[in-house]
């Protein structure tokens, strides 16, 4: 495999999109700063780090809590 | 104090942290439904102790404020005692174990997101711009690095089978409008990721990155959410992978990691909203290394998938 030219590897990839803009594609995709506002909250990634710093504190806790993590695939 | 967490594992769990969520999401909005599921997801405000303050499941920023004003004039009114947990929080965190705990610091993780790409119709509403994330983590181990006389510029070589595979089957999913299964090793097609060296300087690679993922998935389910009967469907990911990376031999570790995946979704599944919007049709993926904030190390979504302990 380490002999492997890139010309083969090039000839196994759907030719349409082999040779990707990076840039223009990560524009695209990547979320922009406003999307990922959200973020700037800074919620504890697991209950029981809130619950723990919530006892510390003497303050109440706000929990989002959804079928697949809110800070990642929900 | 604020916080984000996965429901399921909360109302499932029978560790300390999962029972004090059970106490607080059965005083809340759906506590005891079981139809047309268990699920207990929403935003809720709690004491400490497991008291229900308020509770509301919606994205309506007027609700949720209407959910927070009534949850501080709970509050206001409690004496210390029903506010404050029993015992302390730092001891009981050792009765639980979490998957955020195996998170590999010395491996290679990555943050994944996902998006609809240009052409064709999208709906005059959210999910016109529509993206999700996951992540995907690789213990050091399974990343086999080389260690061996540094390669020459032009050469190919091939990245350890298990991230292409692992990203395949659990992190190229159409999850754009919402959460979809993960694939499973009788989907992948193919799976291959390989690094052209661009230039080595002292014990530092770079690598431009190619390869391909397609996975395909047949079989009776339901793609309406809980509004229709399961019926014969099929599911495709065919995707042309791109990237760069930055090797550096002699620490182990990647310094710098984007790969795109981008191609053609087709199907759909029950909760990730494409009914009415099945394609075939474009979408892309772009994976990059994570970053150092705690919301960067939420486990993955299948990391059971994993076969780690």
């Amino acid at each position: 495999m380490l002999g492997m030219s890139m010309g083969m590897v090039l000839a196994c990839a759907p030719a349409a999109v082999a040779d990707l803009d990076l840039a223009e594609y990560r524009a695209m995709i990547r979320p922009s700063d406003e999307e990922l506002s959200f973020e700037s909250i800074g919620w504890k990634p697991t209950f029981w780090e809130a619950v723990t710093e919530a006892q510390a504190t003497g303050k109440p806790i706000l929990l989002w809590a959804m079928n697949g993590h809110p800070l990642a695939c929900t | 104090m604020v916080s984000a967490d996965e429901v399921h594992r909360l109302q499932t769990g029978s560790d300390p942290e999962s029972k004090l969520a059970q106490k607080v999401f059965e005083q809340g909005h759906y506590a005891g439904r079981t139809q047309p599921s268990s699920t207990r997801q929403g935003i809720y405000a709690a004491a400490p102790s497991g008291e229900m303050l308020a509770s509301v499941n919606s994205n309506d920023a007027n609700r949720v404020a209407a959910m927070l004003r009534q949850a501080l004039n709970k509050w206001s009114g409690m004496t210390e005692a029903q506010r404050m947990l029993p015992g302390s929080p730092v001891e009981i965190k050792k009765q639980i174990r979490r998957a955020e705990d195996m998170f590999p610091a010395d491996g290679l993780t990555l943050r994944v997101f996902s998006r609809d790409l240009p052409g064709g119709q999208r709906p005059p509403d959210w999910r016109a711009d529509a993206w999700n994330q996951s992540f995907a983590w690789f213990r050091r181990g399974e990343l086999q690095l080389p260690t061996g006389p540094l390669p020459k510029v032009g050469e190919t070589v091939p990245l350890v089978s298990i991230i292409p595979r692992r990203l395949a089957k659990l992190n190229f999913l159409d999850n754009v409008r919402g959460q979809t299964g993960p694939f499973d090793d009788r989907n992948i097609k193919a799976a291959s990721l390989q690094g052209t060296v661009e230039s080595v300087k002292g014990s530092v690679i770079t690598l431009k990155l190619s390869g391909e993922s397609h996975t395909e998935r047949t079989g009776q389910w339901s793609i309406r959410g809980f509004n229709d009967a399961p019926s014969p469907q099929r599911q495709e990911m065919k995707l042309a992978l791109s990237g760069r990376a930055v090797f550096d031999q002699k620490a182990g570790k990647f310094a710098e990691f984007e790969l795109l995946a981008v191609g053609t979704r087709t199907g759909a599944t029950q909760f990730n909203g494409r009914h009415d919007d099945p394609g075939p049709a474009r979408i892309g993926f772009y994976a990059t290394l994570t970053g150092d904030q705690p919301s960067e190390r939420v486990a993955p979504d299948y990391i059971s998938a994993y076969g780690w302990n």
